[in-house]
């Protein structure tokens, strides 16, 4: 969150939101969705598909001094829950009853109906108050859960794109489409919610997986297989660039947006804040989106995302250890 | 064995003196007036050496052990040749004493069809096994190191079983038995289909459980004490030790419920005499029935008990315990000797979850595992050691004792490791390696002692890296993906199944080692570790399968309870998942040498553009803000110009930018003609304050909130100066 300023004194101590407990349609979760200490609440691969509303028990905590202080000015404090899911545009908000035990606690139960939600959504505390004669000002905000309901695009845990070994020529059912690649060494799919490239192990290519994958290798073949992943790699990555640049938005007014994909908001902000050095995030969106729409500056973009690319996988680097092998090996 | 009595003394030199020539007198059929007029004592005399006030001199206790046929050393340490007991004698004499009294029905005619404690119970053999070794640990006695239990199964046939039904009265507890049958009802039923299983059969089950180092069965006949609570009483839990386990008295049903005929028979032998001085092979069973009746004359409430057919003017007639006959505890298969403890004799052994008839080795394979499967800890500790045998009547056939290796070994393996502190690694790398990781676990203040304060105990988790064959069809077996949770008693409460708990998990074993049990053997725990143990204590339910809202745990602890215990098993569980979460190369089976360079998400700050740090505020009385902030640069020889801008935040877009009354640099800075604020070169941070122009704001100022931000930052050319 960026430092905002109000004009009125808010907390300064932390908003703490808990989500815990709860359960689907009634039952006991099948299996347990939670990953408490990155807020994270896994609702996809449930053993469980035929599930309707999800609950959970939602739990706020201030700093106890602040709050009194600010009930000693009448301020009347409430703790909101606000659950956003940018992929199907829902927003609701739940009020969360003041704990009888604790002055400093609300508690809550959260019921999301799954039908409204797809992807990422987050639920956030808001705590507001009666500030100066202005009801429901702002006070306070907690971290945010990030609550999956499909699995999500780059996996939270690992960061990293998925990459898989497949036999085009003999692909399971779901991956049908790569028959039509089978000529081709690796095919990068960004159209189904996962990104993931995927590596063709069929016998045309059999010495494939021994070019790629992760053991010793003598000089010659160090630099073999630096240059061919680079290749690989670099090839992915202005793909879904270019895939995330198309993706981004414009409300009514003109004015970009991030893409709505988590993946793809990543990569732009990967790229674009090497292409960008000097803008802030808001410029540097609107900079990305004119240029790319525009005929003249299209192909510096380009050029300055390929860079930016390059700068990431450190192209440069390993191009220099492939020319010591080399010079080593003549010597 | 059998729920404990706290502050228990050990028996001193004097009682078990006293024990000795008790049981000499018995074996010779003396009295202690006989034995005082023998001596030439009085007879107080001879009764305070029996009660242990008072041991005898050295030539009284010469002279006894002569009269007695003993030898003085037996009579003095219990060594040597002790009393020749005349079963033959002992089996004349009990056979006219003992028998069944039921209790009559109710004047009311009410009518109870069994005791609802039994079935509120699953009733398998795991269940029962950790019963018994639970309520013996429960009475362990102080200063005792180690807890033995010993399970027979002893399959009756032929002059064996005869033998046996004769010893326990069968003739006249059959009517009873018979008229139960009778009744269409749950138990009714059960005890006709398992009479006529006996008569066609001609075999009955027993299984003996004999434990040591145990209180044994304290107390008088009635009132309190654990005889009574355990024979004669329902709902009665006698437990005083502040750690035991059980608290709700309802898990010796658990016994009754594994009989084929409601038939528990208990041979005992006291650490503590009782009132009058008696001490060893306290004989007595029962027999717990439906209401029962053939005729209008005999009618019987249920609950029938087995011992010495008394009579007195309190009671009118009745059964109580029935002492010192080796033949009666020979004969019912409870005899122990003179060890401390307590034998029970479950009559007609069955499995009633069981369809099937269950042969002896295969019952007796149950109770291995399900000893290893829920005392591991105890086992691997030594505090606990448990054999099964299986018997053929008196013989033994085969049995041995109880490895905690045999079944769980991996748990058993990450426990020593940690005991030891020895092998233990910072990170899960490949099987076997074992992990220990504090967690916290923060208890509530107790209600029923306001001055003692809520606290945080240090939990311990051991996560052990799983060896697996890729398969997982054993997983069942081997509680892969479990954590098991115990506390000091060293029974596993519960094993949470954790399978899935990310994606790609390793295979692991985990045990969470609370309160009690998180210190090491030869570690004195410390009183936050008391704490916990106790508050864990009180959140076990009759079962003592979990860690949850039990009604106790309202009464005692403020407040929040449940939470807490939530939150600890929440951070416990958290805790593995980070242990056990995969590496990212192994989520997807792509080469590494392409994953790492296709990392996307949150990675280091690569912006080298000035940033706004740590800005403030406040609204002044025309309506203007007033606001100060630094800026952190990269340090470099150029300058950077930037532009800040007070910016009045939208509910959606990038705000509304506003104009300045005022911009003022105040550190390693200047502003140039175009109103923007030139950084000096090599330095980390520079500073300004202004303030804004009413004139220019979107909304009142009390409306919004603002942020401040650097616009058009750009570094500038050598030579061009501010």
């Amino acid at each position: 969150m960026t430092d905002r300023i109000f004009p009125y004194e808010t907390l300064h101590g932390d908003v703490r939101l808990g989500l815990a407990g709860g359960g689907l349609d009634d039952h006991p979760w099948p299996r347990d969705p939670y990953t408490q200490d990155r807020r994270l609440v896994e609702l996809y691969d449930l053993d469980k598909d035929d599930w309707r509303i999800a609950q959970f028990e939602m739990d706020v905590t201030l700093p106890s001094d602040e709050l009194e202080k600010l009930n000693e000015r009448g301020a009347d404090v409430r703790a909101i829950a606000v659950v956003e899911c940018s992929r199907t545009c829902y927003r609701e908000t739940v009020r969360l009853q003041p704990s009888q035990d604790e002055p400093a606690r609300w508690t809550g139960t959260l019921e999301l109906e799954r039908a409204n939600f797809h992807g990422k959504t987050t639920v956030h505390a808001l705590v507001v108050g009666e500030i100066d004669g202005y009801d429901n000002r702002f006070l306070g905000l907690s971290e945010a859960w990030a609550l999956y309901f499909n699995e999500p695009d780059v996996p939270p845990l690992a960061g990293t794109m998925r990459v898989s070994w497949v036999d085009f020529d003999e692909p399971v059912e779901e991956l049908r489409f790569l028959r039509d690649f089978r000529e081709h060494p690796f095919f990068t799919d960004l159209q189904s919610d996962q990104p993931t490239l995927f590596l063709n192990r069929a016998t045309r290519f059999e010495g494939l997986p021994a070019l790629l994958d992760d053991r010793r290798r003598t000089t010659g073949e160090r630099a073999l297989h630096d240059g061919e992943r680079v290749s690989i790699v670099r090839t992915v990555w202005m793909a879904m660039v270019n895939a995330a640049i198309a993706s981004i938005r414009v409300d009514d007014d003109g004015i970009p947006d991030w893409p709505v994909e988590d993946w793809k908001r990543a990569v732009l902000r990967m790229v674009l804040a090497r292409v960008y050095a000097t803008k802030s995030e808001s410029e540097l969106l609107i900079e990305a989106f004119e240029a790319w729409k525009s005929n003249e500056r299209a192909g510096e973009l380009e050029s300055r995302v390929q860079v930016a690319i390059d700068d990431m996988i450190t192209a440069g680097k390993l191009l220099r250890r492939t020319l010591d092998y080399m010079r080593s090996a003549q010597s | 064995m059998l729920h404990s009595l706290g502050g228990l003394e050990v028996v001193s030199e004097a009682e078990a003196i006293g024990g000795r020539l008790k049981e000499a007198l018995v074996a010779r059929g003396l009295t202690q007036g006989e034995l005082a007029k023998r001596l030439g004592v009085s007879s107080a005399a001879v009764s305070a050496w029996i009660s242990g006030a008072k041991p005898p001199s050295k030539a009284n206790l010469a002279a006894a052990a002569a009269v007695l046929h003993v030898q003085p050393e037996w009579l003095l340490f219990g060594r040597g040749e002790g009393p020749a007991v005349d079963l033959d004698a002992e089996r004349v004499e009990y056979r006219d004493q003992v028998g069944w009294r039921f209790r009559p029905a109710p004047a009311d005619g009410g009518r109870d069809y069994g005791n609802a404690n039994v079935w509120a119970f699953d009733p398998t053999i795991w269940v029962m096994v950790r019963d018994i070794i639970q309520n013996s640990r429960d009475a362990v006695l102080m200063g005792t190191k180690q807890v033995q239990v010993t399970f027979k199964i002893v399959r009756l046939r032929g002059r064996h079983l005869q033998e046996f039904q004769k010893a326990v009265a069968w003739d006249q507890l059959a009517p009873h038995l018979e008229a139960s049958a009778q009744i269409d009802q749950r138990l009714g039923r059960l005890i006709k289909h398992n009479l006529d299983a006996l008569a066609e059969k001609r075999e009955l089950l027993l299984l003996v459980v004999d434990d040591r180092g145990t209180s044994g069965l304290l107390g008088e006949e009635d009132g309190e004490g654990n005889f009574a609570a355990l024979v004669r009483n329902n709902l009665d839990s006698n437990k005083q030790s502040g750690t035991a386990g059980g608290a709700f008295g309802l898990g010796k049903a658990v016994l009754w419920r594994m009989s084929s005929f409601s038939l528990v028979l208990f041979g005992s032998n006291l650490s503590v005499p009782t009132g009058d001085g008696l001490r060893y092979r306290r004989i007595m069973g029962r027999c717990d029935l439906p209401w029962h009746g053939n005729d209008e004359e005999n009618r019987f409430a249920g609950p029938g008990w087995f011992g010495r057919i008394n009579e007195d003017s309190e009671h009118g007639e009745r059964t109580v315990s029935y002492w010192d006959n080796e033949a009666l505890a020979h004969d019912l298969y409870l005899s122990r000797g003179e060890d401390i403890g307590t034998s029970v004799c479950i009559v007609g052994f069955h499995d009633p979850s069981s369809e099937e008839d269950r042969t002896p080795p295969d019952m007796a394979r149950e109770i291995k595992a399900a000893v290893a499967d829920c005392f591991w800890p105890d086992l691997a500790r030594g505090q606990l050691r448990v054999a099964v045998d299986i018997y053929e009547g008196p013989d033994r056939i085969s049995g041995g004792e109880v490895s905690a290796d045999e079944y769980r070994e991996e748990f058993v393996d990450a426990f020593r490791k940690w005991m030891e502190d020895e092998d233990l690694v910072e990170e899960l790398k490949r099987p076997g390696d074992v992990v220990a990781v504090p967690v916290p676990l923060n208890y509530p203040k107790r209600r029923a002692d306001p001055t003692h304060p809520n606290g945080t105990h240090e939990a311990v988790l051991l996560v052990r890296y799983a060896e697996t064959d890729g398969s997982d069809h054993s997983s069942g077996d081997r509680r892969l993906n479990e954590l098991a949770m115990f506390r000091g008693v060293g029974m596993v409460v519960q094993y949470l199944p954790l399978k899935g708990i990310c994606m790609g998990a390793l295979p692991f074993h985990a045990a969470l080692l609370c309160g009690e049990g998180a210190a090491r053997p030869d570690e004195e725990p410390e009183s936050a570790s008391r704490e916990a143990d106790r508050f864990l204590r009180t959140a076990e339910p009759p079962n003592h399968d979990r860690w949850t809202s039990t009604p106790d745990l309202g009464t005692e602890y403020f407040r929040p309870g449940r939470k807490a215990i939530d939150d600890f098993i929440a951070t416990a569980k958290d805790m593995i998942r980070n242990l056990v979460r995969p590496l990212p190369d192994e989520l997807s089976d792509g080469p590494n040498a392409l994953k790492e360079l296709l990392k996307i998400g949150e990675e280091e700050d690569v912006h080298i553009r000035p940033r706004i740090h740590r800005p403030t505020g406040i609204l002044r009385d025309d309506g203007s803000w007033s606001v100060s902030a630094r800026i952190r640069v990269k340090p470099g020889d150029s300058r950077w110009r930037v532009q800040p801008v007070i910016v009045f935040e939208q509910e959606s877009g990038g705000g509304a930018v506003v104009d300045w009354k005022s911009l003022e640099p105040e550190n390693n800075c200047s502003i140039d003609e175009s109103g923007r604020l030139v950084i000096a070169p090599n330095v980390r941070e520079a500073s300004f304050k202004g303030t804004s122009d009413p004139q220019s704001h979107p909304i009142d100022a009390r409306e919004s909130s603002i942020t401040i931000d650097l616009r058009k930052c750009e570094l500038v050319e050598e030579g061009v100066r501010a």
